[in-house]
């Protein structure tokens, strides 16, 4: 059946369309060129906004850690729970939203895709089990690597690249993961030890290995399999006051390899000041606008009550002081990393809280390529993705944002130039921002574009002056040519899909891992690699090419 | 005959994968351990039954019907036992959600224990590779988690830690005597028995926080015990809640949970609560992700309602008018009271106190059939293979029958 | 105005879910629609009540007739809910306001997260009086309690407010105690005041068990124990005989375990 959208304003920063009046044609859940056929249906969006489906590149929304955290913000379920209505199926939670809840709130807010950045190779068979639970939204898991303790081992016995990315490429493969993601690279395996801060240049308690050589070895190697998406980073010594040394000592780490940092706010923090906490937004801005192999994303705090959860046991034992409530869990995880919980409400009164939220702000405006600069708030770390488009109203609309900032702790506008930073995001800018750019940084060819062969994943906006209306209540979400959401409801179930890579890699390393699963894991290799049929009951994986050195 | 090696053994939560089985007509056989547990469930295997309506034989559509109509006309029905895989727990919370039944799992009271503490102040907490690897102390307390997981020292405590320098641990036992299975198992590994009641396990561990800080007036033993775990470096306090003595041992955990958080302060130190039983980690891990709340749960009204107190299982089912239990890792199930509507999913040859209105017999999780379950320590899910087949539906496919048949019209 | 009297329809059956059923909505009228769950299912509250005008203006009076009602003025701020019988579990559970009075028992979790207001119960309440929900850290926060006896873990984590019981309590009274005040005129089980951190626990008599982690703070004539009766006759409960000079009381403080200040006041009658 062939779709006709007529006459819609197409945001599509991929093909360089920028708001420009156009048809789009359906065919088999695909974006087609106009075959000069006359239609089946014809959907009029003459004055609509239209845009590719948006994509989450950072959400923290299937796995241990999550489930954790509902378990955790056990009050948040009491007070907020969901009724089945519909296709929609019962859950609840905001921060921590039930599997269905999650999928159903993305997809009304537009976005067809979006990716667990912290996975674990213990872990990713229950992360893949959760995500096939989450309907109509695509979703990947990125692995954690760089404090397993195999892989430090290798590091240490003076292994060579090739033997490093065998073993990423293995583990990739092994767990059905789409890129490679390290969190705190020799921090977590440190707090084991007993180690609770992180120096760079430091050599680990018992693999001797310090953190900045992790970092390299794994940006190389990621590079050298050809995974689509730069080395994912959460970096050293999150939420600590003067860690934007240990941000910038990283990218100098990766010496000039692609690398991305994530929820870059949390790591963007100078000592000045009477309080001896600042903004080193601009700092880092203009690193990342001077270095194009450098992406990031801000992971932006909003007010009120949240969750935060990682992998990085060592921040999150620093920050369990601060839970509210008064409740935290850490684990350590299996010889390959760990997690961390801790709930937290940021409070606009107190000055900490309200300059990280103009921190993110002016990462947002002083990065001037929306390609290489991401929407996040760490879902749910900074705030529940839910919040994302009151954050599309604070960047695009200044008088707004500042008429916010003046309602926060009274020393934050002398702390930071947020006030004078007069940028509005345009539509085009946040159509790259929320889908081309992340849909190009992780190699996802045919999605967060509206171009000829791309999944028919649309979304259609009345374009509205309140940004965050018009950005809440999407009127038409198509996911893969189908219509799922109309005006906010669910008209359609659909299941999406995972997304994952294969790099190439020599067979031979699975010999030497396997060797020390055998003598220390308690689990057969056999029974710790996911084959493909376990993913959504067999239909589930979209495979993404890797090519060694292009990326 | 055929021999099955590496075998997946989801039956106590310890997760083990090593063993071997033989198969001779459709019988089996452990030869790899003596693990009573696995040798149990494994040696279990009696022919397939036809499923059966008021004690009669009848076709599976006739019992799937008749199953439905139990629940669509019930009041106040109760989907519990859950002892299953992931996909039949999948399965279990639709079919509850239709119906607006509460869900529990049969092991859910030892669960608790933990559970109820974590829920309300969380911990710090561990895992068996780490244990192995790492763990240069271990502090077991209370009765011998080995009396319900045998094969926990041999798998997780006996082969010498890789990632600890210098590569050796010692075992305390504190509340608790250690099997003689276990004294034998933990061969060459030294070890010591602090006496004391599984009363007693609160106030002991509140006597160790103290002594961490201030040894003076400690008991003989405990101010000893505090100096070990402040020099150990990686210290795991273990414990099989389900094994402690009383109603409300879930103040136990939290004082065990609060030592090790004190010990924490100094050096590093973990918890292993230890279970696993029937897949109640895995079900819970699945209630929590799907409901955004855990077992003990209604769905009437369509709204999850999470209370360990009124919808534990063993509460509910006086309320409840109609049961539907899940039992496929074991050939048992409850007595109800009568005036229930009872449907049993259960493994053939399970013996009833009094015959269920329906019975549908199904295979077993790693016997029958390949399943998804969760290891104990929560994080590790493992894919069992299948072994044998008797011709069983599985309760996944049973659960998902059932919900087919309820009428179409809106749940409530 | 008149108040409210609802009488079950049916005795037995599934317990009854009454969240939502509270003395504010007889102002806005529309009671007898107002959702409740018995069972599996939503139905309206006059499918299971017989509604009629009776009793005080801002009053429900509820007759349980056999059936078992929980939640029963859970989360109330005004008015008055009298129940003549027994109330099943949770009942006045996050009370803010007004005034709960239940002649017969009831059972577990009554009281749980109270903020305020007056929870008045003739009979024995079950375990778990003023303590917390699941998940939460703290449990009742203020308002105040009078029971004729209690089960287990009564005052559990409390945070401020008061439960008075005129007979015995179970066990593990007052554990995890962070302020308020809890008088026992009877028995107490072991674990009383286990892991105190403050608060005081007011007691008739020795507990059988004493709590381990309690020191000896010596005998004191306490002024506030003499207000604190004065309170609690003004309010229609005094749990206690009381001799007729001065209020003395033996001291226990603690629990140190976990360097807590509360304190186990024993009455002197001597």
């Amino acid at each position: 059946m062939l779709t006709k959208l007529a006459g819609g304003r197409i945001y599509d920063p991929a093909q360089g369309r920028d708001g420009e009046v156009g048809d789009l044609f359906v065919r088999d859940g695909r974006i087609v060129a106009d075959p000069g056929t006359e239609p089946d249906e014809t959907i009029d969006l003459s004055g609509k906004v239209v845009m590719a489906g948006a994509i989450d590149i950072h959400s923290h929304i299937a796995g241990g850690k999550v489930n954790l955290a509902r378990l955790l913000m056990a009050e948040e379920h009491r007070a907020e729970p969901v009724t089945a209505e519909g296709l929609c199926r019962c859950g609840g939670g905001v921060a921590t939203p039930s599997t269905h809840v999650t999928g159903c709130r993305y997809a009304q807010m537009g976005y067809t895709a979006a990716f667990e950045p912290a996975m674990l190779a213990s872990n990713a068979r229950h992360a893949h089990l959760e995500m096939a639970d989450i309907p109509l939204i695509d979703t990947g898991g990125y692995l954690v690597l760089g404090n397993d303790d195999l892989f430090l081992e290798l590091l240490a016995s003076g292994a060579g690249e090739a033997a490093i990315a065998d073993y990423v490429g293995w583990m990739l493969t092994a767990t059905r993961s789409l890129a490679v993601k390290s969190v705190n690279p020799g921090g977590i395996n440190a707090f084991k030890y007993n180690q609770r801060k992180l120096d760079v240049d430091a050599v680990g308690p018992f693999h001797a290995i310090t953190p900045r050589r992790i970092l390299a070895a794994l940006a190389a190697a990621v590079r050298r399999l050809g995974v689509p998406h730069p080395l994912h980073l959460h970096g050293f010594n999150l939420g600590v006051p003067g860690n934007v040394e240990a941000t910038l000592d990283s990218i100098a780490a990766v010496d000039g390899l692609p690398l991305h940092l994530t929820h870059v706010q949390f790591h963007a923090y100078g000592t000045e000041g009477d309080r001896r906490f600042s903004s080193a937004a601009t700092q880092i801005a203009e690193m990342v606008n001077r270095t194009p192999t450098l992406s990031i994303d801000v992971g932006q705090i909003m007010f009120g009550q949240t969750v935060t959860a990682s992998a990085d046991t060592m921040a999150q034992m620093g920050n369990a002081g601060h839970a509210h409530p008064k409740k935290w869990a850490v684990m350590d995880i299996e010889c390959d990393a760990g997690c961390g919980v801790v709930p937290f409400r940021y409070r606009d009164k107190a000055f900490v809280n309200a300059l990280q939220w103009a921190i993110g702000l002016e990462l947002f405006l002083l990065v001037t390529d929306p390609w290489r600069i991401f929407l996040t708030t760490d879902h749910p770390n900074g705030a529940p993705f839910t919040s994302y488009p009151e954050l599309i109203r604070l960047l695009m609309d200044r008088d707004y944002r500042l008429a916010k900032l003046a309602e926060l702790h009274p020393d934050v506008p002398a702390h930071c130039i947020l006030p004078s930073l007069a940028r509005e995001y345009t539509l085009g800018e946040i159509a790259t921002m929320t889908r081309a750019a992340p849909a190009r940084s992780l190699g996802l060819k045919d999605r967060g574009h509206l171009g000829p062969g791309a999944a028919a994943d649309v979304v259609v906006y009345t374009d509205r002056p309140d940004r965050r209306a018009m950005f809440e209540t999407p009127d038409l979400v198509f996911k893969d040519g189908r219509l799922i959401v109309r005006d906010g409801v669910m008209v359609a179930l659909a299941a999406g899909r995972t997304h994952v890579v294969e790099p190439g890699h020599d067979p031979a390393i699975e010999a030497w891992i396997d060797r020390r699963f055998e003598a220390r894991m308690g689990q057969k290799l056999a029974h710790f690699r996911i084959s493909a049929d376990e993913i959504r009951d067999g239909d589930g994986l979209v495979r993404h090419d890797c090519r060694p050195g292009a990326f | 005959m055929a021999t099955h090696c590496d075998v997946v053994c989801p039956f106590c939560g310890l997760g083990c994968d090593d063993l071997t089985v033989e198969e001779d007509a459709g019988r089996l056989a452990v030869r790899s351990t003596d693990c009573p547990v696995a040798r149990e469930r494994f040696g279990h295997t009696p022919p397939a039954e036809p499923p059966r309506v008021g004690g009669r034989p009848a076709s599976f559509d006739d019992a799937v019907r008749a199953a439905a109509e139990i629940l669509w006309t019930s009041r106040a029905p109760l989907v519990a036992g859950l002892g299953t895989d992931v996909a039949g727990v999948r399965a279990a919370l639709a079919l509850a959600e239709r119906v607006g039944a509460v869900v529990d799992h049969e092991r859910s009271e030892g669960l608790y224990r933990n559970l109820a503490v974590f829920q309300r102040s969380g911990w710090i907490a561990t895992t068996f590779a780490e244990l192995r690897n790492r763990c240069d102390l271990l502090l077991v307390v209370g009765p011998d988690p080995a009396a319900l997981h045998p094969r926990f020292y041999e798998r997780w405590v006996v082969p010498p830690p890789a990632l600890q320098a210098p590569a050796l641990r010692e075992v305390v036992f504190l509340c608790g005597e250690p099997l003689e299975t276990t004294r034998a198992a933990l061969g060459e590994v030294p070890f010591t028995v602090i006496p004391g009641d599984a009363t007693q396990i609160g106030a002991v561990a509140a006597a160790l926080s103290t002594a961490l800080t201030d040894p003076t007036g400690a008991a003989p033993g405990i101010a000893g015990l505090a100096e070990r775990l402040r020099a150990a470096h990686y210290a795991v306090v273990a414990w099989a809640a389900a094994g402690f003595p009383g109603a409300h041992a879930d103040l136990a955990v939290e004082r065990l949970v609060r030592l090790v958080q004190d010990v924490n302060r100094q050096t590093r130190c973990a918890g292993l609560p230890l279970a696993g039983y029937d897949n109640v980690v895995g079900a819970n891990q699945v209630c929590t992700w799907q409901l955004g709340v855990p077992l003990r749960t209604s769905l009437a009204g369509g709204a999850p309602r999470h209370d360990p107190h009124r919808f534990a299982w063993e509460r509910f089912q006086h309320a409840a008018d109609a049961v539907l239990w899940i039992s496929a890792f074991r050939p048992e199930m409850p007595a109800f009271a009568t005036g229930k509507a009872v449907v049993a999913l259960a493994q053939p040859g399970t013996a009833f106190a009094a015959e269920p209105a329906v019975v549908i017999p199904v295979g077993t999780p790693g016997i029958d059939h390949a399943a998804h379950v969760f290891r104990g320590d929560s994080i590790v899910a493992l894919r069992t293979g299948h072994l044998i087949d008797r011709g069983l539906p599985d309760v996944a496919a049973v659960l998902s029958a059932i919900t087919a048949a309820l009428p179409q019209e809106a749940s409530c | 105005m008149t108040g409210l009297v609802l009488t079950a329809r049916e005795a037995g059956g599934p317990p009854i879910d009454l969240t939502g059923v509270l003395p504010e909505r007889l102002a806005d009228g529309g009671v007898a629609a107002l959702p409740v769950i018995r069972g599996r299912e939503r139905v309206r509250l006059d499918e299971l009540f017989e509604l009629r005008d009776g009793g005080p203006s801002g009053t429900l009076i509820l007759r349980p007739n056999g059936a078992v009602l929980d939640n029963v003025g859970a989360g109330m701020a005004a008015g008055e809910i009298v129940v003549e019988g027994h109330c099943g579990d949770n009942a006045g559970a996050g009370m803010r306001g007004g005034a709960l009075l239940i002649e017969g028992d009831c059972g577990a979790f009554a009281a749980a997260e109270m903020a305020g207001g007056r929870l008045r119960v003739a009979g024995a309440a079950g375990d778990f009086l003023g303590a917390p929900l699941a998940g939460s850290p703290r449990g009742m926060r203020g308002g105040s309690v009078f029971v004729g006896r209690a089960g287990d873990r009564a005052g559990e984590r409390m945070r401020r407010g008061l439960i008075a019981v005129q007979g015995d309590v179970g066990g593990w009274c007052g554990a995890r105690m962070i302020a308020g005040s809890i008088v026992v005129g009877g028995e107490a089980g072991a674990g009383l005041g286990s892991a105190m951190r403050r608060g005081s626990i007011l007691l008739a008599r020795d507990p059988a068990e004493p709590t381990p982690g309690f020191a000896d703070g010596g005998e004191h004539e306490l002024l506030f124990l003499e207000l604190m009766r004065r309170d609690l006759m003004a309010a229609g409960a005094w749990p206690m005989e009381f001799p007729p000079a001065g209020i003395r009381a033996r001291r226990l403080i603690g629990d140190r375990t976990v360097g807590g200040l509360g304190e186990l006041l024993v009455l002197s009658y001597t």
